[in-house]
C-alpha cells in the first residue's frame, strides 16, 4: 500500500471496505484457510461459496474476533489488523454479522437484542427502558419491520428472527455486514423479506458478504462471487458473466453432482392418515406408499411440520386415526415410533439430532436396540465406521467428535443412524438444509435408494428445488391442512412456491 | 390485561395474601398479631441476603454452592476478628466483607478462569472453607459473648422494624436497579440467556460472570455478619443449612414477577410466603419436621402450577399465532 499525501484520497474503490490477505489458519493437522485474499467494495454484495469444509465458517470466525488467524492480515477501511481481530475491534470499526443461527438472546426482547450491539439508551446514566424501546421502534421502523420491540425473541417466527438480527447488525452504522447462510433455516416465502433488506443495505453503500449454498440467491443478489475450496480460493467472478454451472464446476472440482435417479413409482399402501387433528393440524387425510417420495410443504405454520411429527409420536394426536401396513397404528412416543420402524431424522441436528459433543460412533449408536445392554465400545465402533465408509462421511473414524465435522458431514452421520437398518417409513424434515450442494446430491441418492428398496419417505422441506428433484409427489399445506397435491409430472420449484402462497 | 399472564406474575403473591389470610382467620388471636409479623421480618434479613446471592448467580447461568460456607465463616470470622484480634467493629466487618469479595473471586477464578463446571468448582472451594472454618474455629467451637455494644445495636435497633429489615430492602433495591437498569446488569442477563450469543454480540460473559460470583460472596457475608449481630454470638457450623433454602427462594422467586427470570422481588415475596407458611404452623404447633416437607412442597407445586401456565401459553400461542406478519394483525374467530 503507497502512502499518499495528506488531502489526497489514496484509495480507490478497489481496495474496498473490508479485505483479507494472505490469511491462513491451522488447528493442528488441518489448514483450514491456505493464503485467502478477498476484497469487497461499498455498496456491493459479495457471494461467498464453497462446500462445507471449505473454509467458509473460518473465515467468517475469523472476521468475527472468534478464531485468530496464523497468518496474514484483515484490513476495515484505513486500519490494518495483522493479528486478527477482537469482537470489540470488528464492531468499532462498523463490521457486523447476522449469524448463521443469528445469536439473538432467545429469552430477551427485541429491544434488548439491539441494544446489546448497539447500546443502550439512557437517562441519568439509568437505561431508560421507553427510550430504547422508541429508539429500537425506530430502528425497526426505518427498515420497514413490523415487529413490536417488546416481544421476547422467542416469540417471533424464523424470519422476523432473521429480520431482527440484521437490525440488529445494521443498528450501529455498520459499513460492511457478513450474512453466514441467513436463509439456511428460511421458509421460501420470508427469504424474500431477507433479499429486500440485504438490497436496501447495498443501496446504502454498505459492503455485503453473503453466505450461502443457494445458488439461486447469488444470481439474484450477488455483484460478485468468491468460492473457495480446500481452506484456498478458487477464483473470484463477476456473477452477470458467470453461468450456474460454471460456479457449481468451481464449487465442487472435478467430482459434479450427477443427475438423481428417479425414485420408485410407489407400491403398496403403507400408512394412512384419516381426519388427524392434533396441535396446529385439523383434518389431514392422506396415504403414503412404499416406495414413494412423498413431500410435504407449505409455509412457516402451515401444519406440514406438525404431520411429520405425529406420524413420529413426537407430537401427540388430539383426533382422527392413522394405520401402518393397514393396522392401528398410534404412537404415544417416539420409541412407539421406532418398534413400528417408523423413523424421524429432524431438521435441526445439533438441537435434536445429534450429541455434538459425544464421538461420532456413539451418535450413531444411541439408538434403542443398537447396542447390547453392555455393548462392547469397539464393536459398536466397527459397525458405525464400516457405515460411515459407505456413506463415505469423512472422517470415517468413529472416534471424531461429532462437533468437529463439516455440517455436511454431520447430516450423514443422522441420516446413516436413523437409515441404518433401512425403516419402513422415514419422515425426514428438511435433510439437506445448509449443506453444500455436493452433499446434497449424496444425500438426495440415498433417499431415492432408500425408496426404490421400499421405504416411504415422507419429506418435510422448505427447499422447493429440492421438493421438484426428489418428490413424486408433494401435498401443500395451508392453514393446518392439506390443500394442493401436485403430482410428478406437474413438480416444478416456481409451482410449489405458487402453491404454497396460495395455499 | 391478559388474565393467564396476570396469573403468572402475581400468583406467588395471591397464594401469599391466601396463605396469611388464611392463618389470620384460622389462628385470630396469635398469627395476626404484631408481634408475630415483627418476629417473621426479624428472622428473615440473613436468609434474605443469601437468597439475592444465589439468584444473582443463577442470573449469569451459573450455581454457587460455597455460599454457605461462605455466610458460616462470615458468622464466625466478624465476631472473632473483633474478640481475639482487636480489630474494632466497623474494621471487622469491612474486613469480613473483603473476605466475602475474596472467596466470590476465587470462585470466579476457578469456574472462569480455570473452565471448571461451577457446580463442582464452588463445591470444592465450598469444602475447603469449611475446614477453614474448623481451623479458626479450633474444632467448631461455638464463641459466645464479647460482641460490642455498637455491632449488635446494627441488627437489633428497631425502628418499627429491626434495622436488618432495611438493610435488606435497601439491598434488594439496589439489585434490582443493578439487574433492570444498568448496562453491567443486563449483561449479566443475557450472558445468563445464552453465553455463546451474548460473546458474539459483544458482552465479556467472563466479567459478568465473575461479577456475579464476586457480589454473590459479598452477599453472603453480609448475612453472616447479621446472624451474628442478631445473635451475639456465633455458631461455626450452621452456614450449609442457609444454603438449599436460598436456591428454592431463587427458584421460586422466578416463577413471579417476571415469570421465567430469576428476580430480586419475587425473591423477596417467596422467602415471605414460606416463613409465613412456616410460623404459622409453628404456631399451630405442628412438629419440626413439618418444616422442611413444607418448604419443599411449596416449593415443587409453585414451579410446576408455573410450568403448566408456561404450556398453556404456548398452545394458545401456536393456535393463534398468524405466521409470517406477526402479531400485530387483529385476529378474526
Amino acid at each position: 500500500m503507497t502512502s499518499a499525501a495528506p488531502g489526497i484520497t489514496a484509495r480507490t474503490s478497489d481496495e474496498g471496505v473490508l479485505a483479507v490477505k494472505g490469511l491462513e489458519c491451522r488447528f493442528g493437522a488441518t489448514h483450514a484457510l491456505r493464503g485467502v485474499d478477498v476484497t469487497v467494495r461499498a455498496g456491493e454484495v459479495l457471494a461467498l461459496l464453497g462446500e462445507n469444509g471449505a473454509g467458509k465458517s473460518t473465515l467468517i470466525k475469523i472476521l468475527a474476533g472468534v478464531l485468530k488467524p496464523s497468518a496474514g492480515v484483515i484490513r476495515l477501511g484505513d486500519d490494518v489488523f495483522p493479528r486478527g481481530l477482537t469482537p470489540e475491534q470488528a464492531r468499532a470499526h462498523g463490521l457486523a454479522f447476522v449469524h448463521q443461527d443469528l445469536a439473538l438472546l432467545e429469552t430477551l426482547s427485541v429491544a434488548e437484542n439491539i441494544a446489546h450491539v448497539a447500546g443502550f439508551r439512557r437517562s441519568y446514566g439509568f437505561i431508560s427502558w421507553r427510550r430504547q424501546l422508541d429508539a429500537a421502534r425506530e430502528l425497526l421502523a426505518r427498515w420497514e419491520i413490523d415487529i413490536d420491540p417488546s416481544t421476547p425473541v422467542q416469540h417471533l417466527e424464523a424470519a422476523q428472527r432473521a429480520l431482527v438480527a440484521v437490525a440488529r447488525g445494521v443498528a450501529t452504522d455498520a459499513r460492511a455486514i457478513v450474512f453466514d447462510e441467513p436463509t439456511a433455516a428460511l421458509p421460501r416465502h420470508d427469504v424474500d423479506l431477507l433479499y429486500g433488506a440485504v438490497e436496501r443495505l447495498r443501496a446504502a453503500g454498505v459492503a455485503v458478504v453473503y453466505v450461502t449454498h443457494r445458488l439461486s440467491e447469488v444470481a439474484r443478489l450477488a455483484d460478485r462471487a468468491a468460492v473457495l475450496r480446500d481452506g484456498e480460493l478458487v477464483g473470484t467472478v463477476a456473477v452477470a458473466e458467470t453461468s450456474e454451472t460454471e460456479l457449481v464446476e468451481m464449487i465442487v472440482g472435478a467430482k459434479l453432482a450427477g443427475d438423481v435417479a428417479a425414485p420408485g413409482a410407489g407400491g403398496d399402501e403403507l400408512l394412512r392418515l384419516r381426519d388427524l387433528a392434533g396441535a396446529g393440524v385439523e383434518s389431514v387425510t392422506l396415504t403414503l406408499r412404499r416406495g414413494e417420495i412423498l413431500a410435504l410443504v407449505g409455509l412457516v405454520g402451515a401444519g406440514h411440520r406438525a404431520v411429520g411429527r405425529m406420524v413420529a409420536g413426537i407430537e401427540p394426536a388430539t383426533g382422527g386415526e392413522m394405520q401402518l401396513s393397514g393396522a392401528r397404528y398410534r404412537p404415544r412416543n417416539p420409541r412407539d415410533a421406532h418398534r413400528a420402524a417408523v423413523v424421524y431424522v429432524p431438521g435441526d441436528r445439533l438441537a435434536e439430532g445429534a450429541f455434538p459433543t459425544l464421538d461420532t460412533g456413539t451418535n450413531f449408536s444411541l439408538r434403542e436396540r443398537r447396542t447390547a445392554a453392555f455393548a462392547s465400545l469397539r464393536r459398536v465402533h466397527a459397525a458405525a465406521s464400516g457405515v460411515f465408509r459407505e456413506w463415505n462421511v469423512i472422517p470415517s473414524a468413529p472416534d471424531a467428535p461429532f462437533a468437529a465435522l463439516s455440517g455436511g458431514n454431520q447430516q450423514k452421520v443422522v441420516l446413516a443412524k436413523w437409515m441404518t437398518p433401512r425403516p419402513d417409513v422415514l419422515v425426514a424434515e428438511e435433510p439437506t438444509a445448509g449443506i453444500d450442494v455436493g452433499t446434497k446430491s449424496a444425500i438426495y441418492e440415498r433417499l431415492a435408494e432408500a425408496a426404490r428398496a421400499g421405504t416411504a419417505v415422507l419429506l418435510l422441506s422448505s427447499d422447493a428445488d429440492e421438493v421438484a428433484v426428489i418428490a413424486d409427489r408433494v401435498i401443500v399445506f395451508g392453514r393446518g391442512a392439506p390443500r394442493v397435491e401436485l403430482a410428478r409430472g406437474e413438480l416444478t420449484a416456481a409451482r410449489i412456491a405458487q402453491e404454497c402462497y396460495a395455499a | 390485561m391478559n388474565v393467564p399472564r396476570a396469573f403468572a406474575r402475581w400468583g406467588l403473591l395471591l397464594v401469599f395474601v391466601v396463605v396469611f389470610g388464611g392463618f389470620s382467620a384460622w389462628l385470630p388471636g396469635k398469627f395476626p398479631t404484631s408481634g408475630n409479623v415483627q418476629d417473621i421480618l426479624t428472622s428473615q434479613p440473613p436468609g434474605i441476603f443469601i437468597a439475592f446471592a444465589a439468584m444473582l448467580v443463577l442470573v449469569v447461568g451459573e450455581f454457587d454452592l460455597s455460599l454457605g460456607a461462605t455466610l458460616g465463616i462470615a458468622q464466625y470470622l466478624v465476631l472473632k476478628l473483633i474478640t481475639h484480634y482487636g480489630l474494632s467493629w466497623e474494621a471487622a466487618i469491612v474486613a469480613t466483607l473483603g473476605v466475602g469479595a475474596a472467596i466470590g473471586l476465587a470462585n470466579a477464578i476457578a469456574v472462569i478462569g480455570l473452565g471448571i463446571n461451577s457446580f463442582i468448582a464452588t463445591i470444592g472451594i465450598a469444602t475447603i472453607l469449611e475446614g477453614l472454618t474448623q481451623w479458626i474455629s479450633s474444632g467448631s467451637e461455638p464463641l459466645f459473648g464479647g460482641a460490642p455494644k455498637g455491632f449488635t445495636t446494627l441488627a437489633q435497633t428497631k425502628h418499627l422494624v429491626v434495622l436488618p429489615v432495611y438493610y435488606a430492602l435497601v439491598a434488594a433495591a439496589a439489585l434490582w436497579v443493578l439487574l433492570e437498569f444498568t448496562l453491567l446488569g443486563r449483561q449479566m442477563r443475557a450472558t445468563g440467556a445464552n453465553r455463546g450469543a451474548a460473546k458474539l454480540s459483544g458482552i465479556r460473559t467472563g466479567r459478568a460472570r465473575a461479577t456475579a460470583f464476586v457480589l454473590a460472596g459479598i452477599l453472603a457475608a453480609v448475612g453472616g455478619i447479621l446472624v451474628t449481630a442478631q445473635v451475639g454470638a456465633a455458631d461455626a457450623t450452621s452456614g450449609p443449612s442457609f444454603l438449599l433454602p436460598a436456591y428454592a427462594a431463587a427458584f421460586l422467586g422466578a416463577t413471579a414477577i417476571r415469570p421465567g427470570f430469576f428476580n430480586v422481588w419475587g425473591t423477596v415475596i417467596a422467602i415471605f410466603l414460606v416463613a409465613v407458611g412456616i410460623t404459622g404452623l409453628q404456631l399451630k404447633g405442628v412438629e419440626t419436621w413439618v418444616t422442611p416437607v413444607f418448604n419443599g412442597s411449596v416449593l415443587l407445586l409453585a414451579v410446576t402450577v408455573s410450568n403448566v401456565a408456561a404450556a398453556q401459553r404456548v398452545l394458545v400461542r401456536a393456535r393463534s399465532a398468524v405466521p409470517w406478519r406477526g402479531r400485530s394483525q387483529p385476529r378474526t374467530r
